[in-house]
Parts: structure tokens; sequence; C-alpha cells
């Protein structure tokens, strides 16, 4: 009953941290929320036994990645949302800079903007503080692959970073 | 402040060689009210967006209310049907009440009349009597 109990109050600490990451890779805040309580109901399904490994936590970012990976997989095949992306592309430029609300929504849409794996590296790396290999355990790539990607991800951002300051953002 | 530290902070970051403790440094530098150089100033949306995020949490009254509650309004209707069921057969409208009781004063009348009847049905007996012996003589 105890360990029962440790269980929930770990799930639900875990909840708001795998919608985090799953918004990351999904960009959709419903998509994420629907994703979220995926990866949930998937820890429920863990044996008892499972419930007591330490790392529940790295265990339901790796649930939670190869889920979202899986769904932007099907929605690839999507002809719809293949559209979407289209538009969503021809948006980028740096001229639309403008568009975003604030310097936040401007950063954010540069970390979504990088490749999937480079995002998720971000995401777990600035915002939820792994060490990397934490990291290399959840995406299940050697930990020098890891710093690979963090270093590409945070050059690109840097780029984008140098860019506005020679063209300005309001 | 030692900027020239930060500086250097700053390339290691973007080398991707920086510690998590360092990277904390940075994202509290960047959240703090402190005057930071402009080369460096550019820079701060990031950090702060990174301290933001840390903060976002499951959307808990994301779905919209009929989404999420319907199943539980169909439950609570059904309840209040299947107690409202036998309330309403015993509450009494007025009109029903009225019909009622003209419905027990017919049932007295109808019976006072039977038991009227009945006797004079009883009289009756005689003229079967009568009937029976009248019939053997004229048969």
């Amino acid at each position: 009953m105890a360990i029962e109990n440790n269980f929930v109050d770990q799930i639900e600490a875990l909840r708001d941290k795998i919608f985090r990451v799953t918004k990351r890779l999904l960009i959709s805040s419903d998509e994420a929320a629907d994703a979220t309580q995926e990866v949930i109901i998937k820890l429920w399904q863990l044996d008892q036994n499972d419930r007591k490994i330490e790392n529940v936590e790295a265990y339901s970012m790796t649930i939670a990645k190869n889920y979202c990976l899986d769904r932007l997989k099907s929605k690839q095949a999507n002809q719809l949302s293949l559209v979407e992306n289209q538009v969503t592309k021809r948006q980028t430029g740096l001229e639309r800079t403008l568009e975003y609300k604030n310097q936040w929504e401007w950063v954010n849409k540069l970390i979504n903007d990088l490749p999937e794996k480079e995002r998720m590296v971000i995401q777990l790396r600035d915002i939820e503080q792994y060490e990397f290999d934490k990291i290399a355990a959840i995406l299940d790539v050697p930990q020098g692959t890891v710093r690979v990607y963090l270093t590409r991800a945070r050059k690109k951002i840097r780029t984008q970073f140098l860019k506005i300051q020679q063209h300005g953002l309001g | 402040m030692d900027w020239d530290k930060t500086h250097l902070l700053m390339d290691r970051y973007f080398e991707g060689e920086t510690t998590l403790e360092e990277e904390a440094s940075l994202r509290r530098l960047f959240n703090s009210a402190a005057e930071i150089p402009e080369d460096l100033k550019k820079y701060q949306p990031l950090f702060t967006y990174f301290e933001q995020s840390q903060h976002t949490v499951f959307p808990t009254t994301k779905k919209p209310f009929s989404k999420q509650f319907l199943p539980w309004i169909a439950v609570a209707a059904s309840v209040l049907i299947i107690f409202a069921i036998p309330f309403k057969s015993q509450q009494q409208t007025p009109d029903e009440q009225q019909l009622q009781q003209a419905y027990e004063e017919l049932r007295s009348n109808m019976n006072v009349m039977s038991t009227y009847l009945n006797k004079g049905k009883k009289q009756l007996a005689y003229l079967e009597v009568w009937n029976q012996t009248t019939q053997k003589f004229i048969k």
C-alpha cells in the first residue's frame, strides 16, 4: 500500500514534466495533453516490480519520446498535416519575427523549428536539466551523440540570435 | 560582476561544454535584475524562456466543459430520473386529487345503488317461484 501511494505521488509529480516534453515534440497543447495521458496509462500498466525501479522518471521520458515520434510519423503520412507544415514553414522568415507577441514566443518557435532530436535534447537539458547520461538513456543514444545534438542545437540558436542583432527585432 | 567570465561561460555554453551548475548560474544571472552588457543582453530572452518554461504545467481545465463532464452529466441525469419517478407518482396535483375524490364518491354511490338493486333482485326470486309454478299448470 505504501509503495502504491508512493507510485501515485511519483506519477503526479511527473505529469507536468511529461506534458512539457510531449508539447516540445508535438507542439500542440491538445495533442500533448492526450499524449501525457497515454504515457501515464502506460506507467500504470507497469508491473509491481517495475514500479519500484529508481528511474520511473527516465522510463516515462522514454515512453513519452517514443509515443510522440510515433505520432509524428503517422502524422507525416497524413496529407493534410503536410500542407499545414508547408504553411508554417513559409512563415519562419526573420522578417516575420515581429509577428510574435513577445520574445519568449520567438525563442519557443526557434527551438520548435529545430529537428526533433535537437529539440528534445534542448528540452531535456536546458529546461528539464538532466545530466548527459540520463538524456543518453532516454534517447537511447551514446552520450557523445547527445553532446553533438546539443552543440548543434545551441549553435543554431546562437546563429538566429546573431541574425536578429544584425537585422533588429522589435 | 566579472563579465569576462560570463563571456567565456557563454562560449562554452554554445559549445555544449557547460555543466548543469554552470547553466543554472547563467539562468540565474539572466533572470536577475543585474545590469547586463549589451552584447550579452541579446541572449537574455533565451534564458528567461528556459526559466519560465520549467513552470509549464499540465492543463487541467484544458478540455471543453461539455466533453470532459458529459459522462457525469449523463450519470447525474439518470440518477435524478430514477429518484424522481417514485416522488412524482406519490405527489398529486390538485386536479388529480379532485379526480380521486370524484372517483371515491362515484364508487360509494354505485355501492348504495347496487345494494338497492340487490334488494330488488331478491324480490324477483318470488317471481321466479311464481313463474315455475305457473309453468307447471300452463304446460
